[in-house]
C-alpha cells in the first residue's frame, strides 16, 4: 500500500485552489504529491491511502482542485477504486472528497468529443 | 570642530540666502510689477491670519467623527464620514480627525480607519493625517492607541500606553491566499480563549476563503487588484477573540451579478440585495462562473458558524446590504458600502 500524510508530504497549513493563490494550493498538491503516487499505485497494482488529518483545515477549493482535478485526468471510478481516505478528525471530508471526484468524472464525461 | 558643518553656521548661511533672494525677486521685473509684489491686494475671502498660517494646515479639513463610531451600530453617520476621508484624501487634501467626541468605538470601525490613512489610493502616496483622541478615557480611546492608528495618524497630543488595557491586536494585509498567517492568527485566537490549544478548522478555513475571495474577486476582470486586511482583538480578561476581515474590492453582490443584474438592481423599487446575500450564504445562489464546484466558501463559513457553537456572532456588510448571519437577518442599507466587510468572534 501506498500512503499519502498530507500533513507530513505536503503542508501542515494548505492553502486555497491553485498556485496563483498562494502557497500550498490544491493545484501543487495534485502535481507535486498525488498524480505521481496514484500512477505507481496503479502501476504496481497496489492501493492508495490518503490521511487528512494533522492538518489545520482544508478549504473547500483545495479538496476540488486536488481530488477533482485527479478525476477530470483519470477514470473517477478507478480513482474510487484504488484510493482510500482517512479522517479521524473530520470524517465528513471523506463524503466531500469522493463527492468531488464523481462530480468532476460525470462533467468529464458530459463534455462532448473535442473536434479534431 | 569645523566652522562650515556647525549648525549656527547651516543658519546663518541659509538665512543670508533668503535675504538675497528676497532682494533679488523684489528689484526684478517692471515698476508696476514690482508694485504689486510689495503691496498685494489680498481677496476678500482670505483673512490675514489664515494667510500666515503654514499651506499644509491652510488645506487641512477638519472631520468630526460621530459620537457612535460603529458601522455595525451606526452604519450611516459612520460611513459618511469614512467616504468623506476618503473622498479629501484622494483629492490629495490633507485631513485633521476630530475624534474627541466619539463614545462608542467599535473594532470594524478601526480597520475601516486603518484602511483609508494607509492604502494608497491610485498608486499615490496618502495625504498626511492628523487626529485626535477621544476625550473620555474609556475603550475608544485604548482601542485607537491599542491599533496602531498613531503609527499613521499624526497625533496632536502625546501618546500614553493605557496599562489598564487588557487587549492586543494585530492587524495584517496581503494580496495572496496566505495559509501561515491564518494558522498563526486562529491560534492565537484559540490560545487567548481556551487557553489550549484546540480543533479551530472552522476559523482558519474562514480566513482562507475570505482571502481567496477578496483574491478572485473584489475586481472580477483583474484577480489580486485589491488587498485584503485583517484583524484579530485578543482581551485576555474576558478570554474573547475578535476577528475583523475587509477589502475594498466591488463588494460581494456586485461580483456576482451581471452588468444587467447590476442595473436591475438599481431600480428605486427593486429590493432584492438582501434576499441574494442570503441565498449566497446559503448555497443556493448560481455563481458568476456558472461552475457548480464554485462559490462553495461562503456556504461554508455558515456552515461552520451552524456546527460549531465556540464560532459565532458572524456579521457582514457589503454593497447595499447588511447581514447578522447568526440570527439569520438580512437587510438592506440607504447608502453603499464600498468593499465587504466580516466580523465574527471566538467565545
Amino acid at each position: 500500500m501506498i500512503r499519502i500524510s498530507i500533513k507530513e508530504d505536503f503542508s501542515r497549513v494548505p492553502g486555497h485552489r491553485s498556485r496563483e493563490d498562494g502557497p500550498a494550493s490544491g493545484e501543487e498538491f495534485l502535481d507535486e504529491i498525488l498524480r505521481p503516487r496514484f500512477s505507481d499505485a496503479l502501476k504496481n497494482n497496489e492501493k492508495l491511502l490518503i490521511d487528512l488529518d494533522g492538518v489545520a483545515g482544508y478549504a473547500t477549493s483545495f479538496l476540488e482542485a486536488a481530488f477533482g482535478g485527479l478525476a477530470r485526468e483519470e477514470d473517477a471510478s478507478v480513482i474510487l477504486k484504488i484510493t482510500d481516505f482517512k479522517s479521524d478528525e473530520e470524517p465528513y471530508l471523506v463524503d466531500e472528497i469522493r463527492q468531488y471526484i464523481n462530480e468532476a468524472g460525470q462533467r468529464k464525461l458530459a463534455r462532448p468529443p473535442e473536434l479534431v | 570642530m569645523n566652522l562650515h558643518k556647525s549648525v549656527k553656521w547651516r543658519r546663518h548661511s541659509q538665512q543670508r540666502s533668503r535675504r538675497e533672494a528676497k532682494k533679488r525677486a523684489a528689484f526684478s521685473g517692471s515698476a508696476k510689477t514690482r508694485s504689486k509684489r510689495l503691496h498685494p491686494k489680498l481677496p476678500k475671502r482670505f483673512s490675514y491670519g489664515e494667510l500666515s498660517q503654514p499651506p499644509a494646515q491652510r488645506q487641512q479639513i477638519r472631520l468630526v467623527a460621530p459620537v457612535h463610531f460603529s458601522l455595525f451600530q451606526n452604519f450611516e453617520e459612520t460611513n459618511n464620514f469614512l467616504e468623506n476621508m476618503r473622498t479629501f484624501l484622494s483629492d490629495g487634501r490633507e485631513i485633521n480627525l476630530d475624534l474627541s467626541k466619539v463614545e462608542q468605538l467599535s473594532l470594524e470601525t478601526v480597520l475601516a480607519l486603518l484602511v483609508v490613512v494607509t492604502e494608497p489610493v491610485d498608486g499615490r502616496r496618502v495625504p498626511r493625517v492628523d487626529g485626535n483622541l477621544p476625550l473620555q478615557n474609556g475603550p475608544a480611546r485604548q482601542l485607537l492607541i491599542a491599533s496602531g492608528f498613531f503609527d499613521h495618524v499624526n497625533p496632536s497630543f502625546f501618546i500614553k500606553q493605557d496599562k489598564s488595557f487588557g487587549g492586543s491586536i494585530a492587524h495584517e494585509k496581503g494580496f495572496l491566499v496566505d495559509a501561515d498567517l491564518a494558522d498563526r492568527l486562529t491560534a492565537e485566537a484559540v490560545e487567548t480563549v481556551f487557553g489550549r490549544p484546540m480543533n479551530r478548522k472552522g476559523i482558519y478555513v474562514t480566513l482562507l476563503e475570505l482571502m481567496a475571495n477578496t483574491r478572485q474577486h473584489a475586481v472580477p476582470a483583474r484577480p489580486q487588484a485589491k488587498r485584503w486586511w485583517t484583524l484579530l482583538f485578543r482581551d485576555d480578561r474576558s478570554k474573547k477573540a475578535q476577528f475583523v476581515f475587509l477589502d475594498t474590492g466591488v463588494g460581494i453582490l456586485d461580483s456576482v451579478r451581471t452588468k444587467f443584474e447590476k442595473f436591475i438592481a438599481k431600480l428605486p423599487f427593486i429590493d432584492n440585495q438582501p434576499r441574494i446575500l442570503q441565498e449566497i450564504m446559503n448555497g443556493s445562489f448560481r455563481t458568476r462562473t456558472g461552475l457548480s464546484y464554485r462559490g462553495k466558501g461562503l456556504p461554508v463559513i455558515r456552515q461552520y458558524l451552524a456546527d460549531r457553537k465556540h464560532f459565532a456572532n458572524l456579521k457582514i456588510i457589503t454593497n447595499n446590504v447588511m447581514a447578522d448571519v447568526s440570527s439569520n437577518s438580512y437587510v438592506a442599507l440607504s447608502s453603499r458600502f464600498p468593499g465587504t466587510l466580516f466580523f465574527w468572534e471566538l467565545q
